[in-house]
């Protein structure tokens, strides 16, 4: 993997531990955005270590403190449970077994919203705040969340990335990586493009009226 | 990438030299050049970006040199200020620097415990040992903000060496992969900050990690507290001996690369109880198990072999 050295440096970041609360917050804040609303349940399934000593770490704390938006160097992270009631946000800890190939600093969130559909990402923290999304909503992803990125859950229909790619083309935005997964041939498919900056708004727009496309997210590098 | 020129890129330590020596300039400007490469940002912006995160590190420092109070656990908190204190004392043992050097190691991570804002060097159980390294050069040479942002390149130039082929988190390597890593990058900041070579900046990493090579992660109930506040001011004293006999003419036998491979190989093979889990060593202790790990669920758990 390409490090920044803002990745060996940093993230500012409220403690104790980088990978069991930084990267706990990133996850949060990063499921928050592609859920595209403030959650109003989240259910959050916690294995390994994350489960282990999550309390010790502030693990579950900074998990809802992304889920309410903050960044990992928010001061309100130690008091995120709080908060989380207070807005009405009804929270879930698990802990399961999510097999020996699973990092061990895992979890899953499983979130919903009144005015969203509902989301299912499974991520890990990798240490030093580094951390990958798996999965988001059955479909296999490798987002780290460190570049501006466009996620698209659409039809699997021929076109689709042609049509895409060339309204980026169109606003000069270059494609620093591309992933589609599918459930299936010819049924639903996600495709995760992260850009060397951000998508203007008016093509962001147009490519959300894109006939196959069921859902688009824009997302903003991580803090 | 239209922006990036690849070969200013490097995946060891070896690669990393050529550069300096090809270039005729410093690890830290090579590591500037290349992140300047990769991101598109102009060198002066970057620069001002390190300069904010030691602001933040030298916070951090204060910070935990003012806390008085015991940690939520209990385990840590107070430790850096009498350290402090009796480096300013009548006669501290091998002069004030050694024990501010701890104290500023020992604050950051009191801080850290105490769910303060630090900067992850490479991790947070290891944020201590750069921020203190620096503060030290701050005191005893003078080191201004834009040499210390300049230095935090030559700790990221050669955290990037690490991070190629090895991982930081203690869940995977051990204490090893994080203060080990840290002081690496800590002594060869204080090498190249005192005027060294890259080629000693190496050695003064390569030192510094071999010897801290098979450090287990066995904190007390998970707790980033016990060892790591201590380790934190220890082993930034450690950078200081590294980056001391690189700055002396030493040669490492072992290169830094070499010693990467090994810190690598030693993680894979620690047992999961050391990495982590709270599941072995200091934590299982008669005084680890009085301070059990919580987890999330807050079902009552022992310190559970895994």
């Amino acid at each position: 993997m390409k490090l920044s050295a803002f990745d060996v440096i940093g993230p500012v970041m409220i403690g104790p531990s980088s990978s069991h609360t930084a990267g706990a917050a990133r996850i949060g804040l990063l499921a928050r955005r592609l859920l595209g609303a403030r959650p109003a349940r989240a259910r959050l399934v916690l294995h390994g270590s994350f489960a282990a000593t999550g309390r010790g770490h502030a693990t579950d704390r900074a998990l809802v403190s992304g889920l309410l938006g903050h960044a990992p160097d928010d001061p309100a992270l130690p008091a995120a449970l709080d908060e989380a009631a207070a807005a009405g946000l009804a929270l879930e800890f698990t802990e399961e077994d999510m097999g020996p190939d699973a990092h061990p600093n895992s979890v899953r969130l499983e979130l919903s919203a009144p005015d969203a559909p509902g989301l299912r990402v499974s991520a890990s923290s990798l240490g030093g705040g580094v951390i990958e999304i798996h999965d988001i909503d059955g479909y296999a992803t490798g987002l780290r969340g460190d570049l501006d990125t466009l996620v698209c859950w659409h039809a699997d229909k021929s076109g689709f990335l042609a049509r895409l790619t060339a309204v980026l083309a169109c606003v000069e935005v270059n494609i620093a990586t591309l992933r589609t997964s599918r459930h299936g041939r010819g049924i639903d498919a996600l495709t995760v493009i992260e850009t060397d900056g951000p998508v203007p708004a008016d093509a962001l727009d147009l490519l959300s009226r894109m006939p196959v496309m069921t859902r688009l997210r824009s997302l903003q590098p991580l803090p | 990438m239209s922006t990036a020129s690849p070969d200013l890129d490097y995946d060891s330590a070896a690669r990393l030299l050529e550069l300096c020596s090809a270039h005729g300039c410093s690890v830290a400007e090579i590591a500037l050049r290349r992140e300047a490469a990769q991101t598109g940002k102009d060198e002066a912006s970057l620069l001002a970006r390190m300069k904010d995160h030691y602001t933040v590190m030298r916070e951090a420092v204060r910070g935990g040199l003012a806390i008085r109070a015991a940690s939520p656990s209990g385990l840590s908190g107070g430790d850096a200020a009498r350290l402090h204190a009796y480096a300013a004392g009548a006669s501290p043992l091998l002069g004030p620097a050694l024990a501010r050097t701890a104290a500023y190691g020992f604050a950051v991570l009191e801080l850290n415990a105490q769910f303060g804002r630090i900067v992850a060097t490479p991790t947070a159980g290891s944020a201590g040992i750069v921020p203190a390294c620096l503060m030290t050069l701050e005191d005893t040479r003078a080191l201004d903000a834009d040499r210390a942002a300049r230095a935090l390149f030559t700790a990221a130039g050669i955290g990037l060496v690490i991070g190629r082929r090895a991982p930081f988190a203690g869940a995977q390597g051990g204490c090893q992969a994080e203060v080990g890593s840290a002081s690496a990058m800590a002594a060869a900041a204080i090498v190249e900050a005192e005027g060294g070579t890259p080629a000693q900046a190496c050695d003064a990493a390569a030192f510094a990690l071999m010897n801290t090579l098979g450090m287990v992660c066995d904190p007390i109930g998970g707790y980033v507290e016990v060892p790591c506040v201590s380790r934190n001011g220890m082993f930034a004293v450690h950078s200081f001996l590294a980056a001391t006999m690189a700055l002396a003419g030493t040669r490492c036998v072992v290169p830094l690369d070499d010693v990467v491979i090994a810190m690598r190989d030693i993680g894979r093979r620690m047992p999961r109880a050391l990495k982590e889990t709270a599941g072995g060593g200091l934590a299982t202790t008669p005084t680890g198990l009085r301070y059990p790990p919580q987890p999330v669920t807050g079902k009552p758990s022992a310190a559970k072999q895994q």
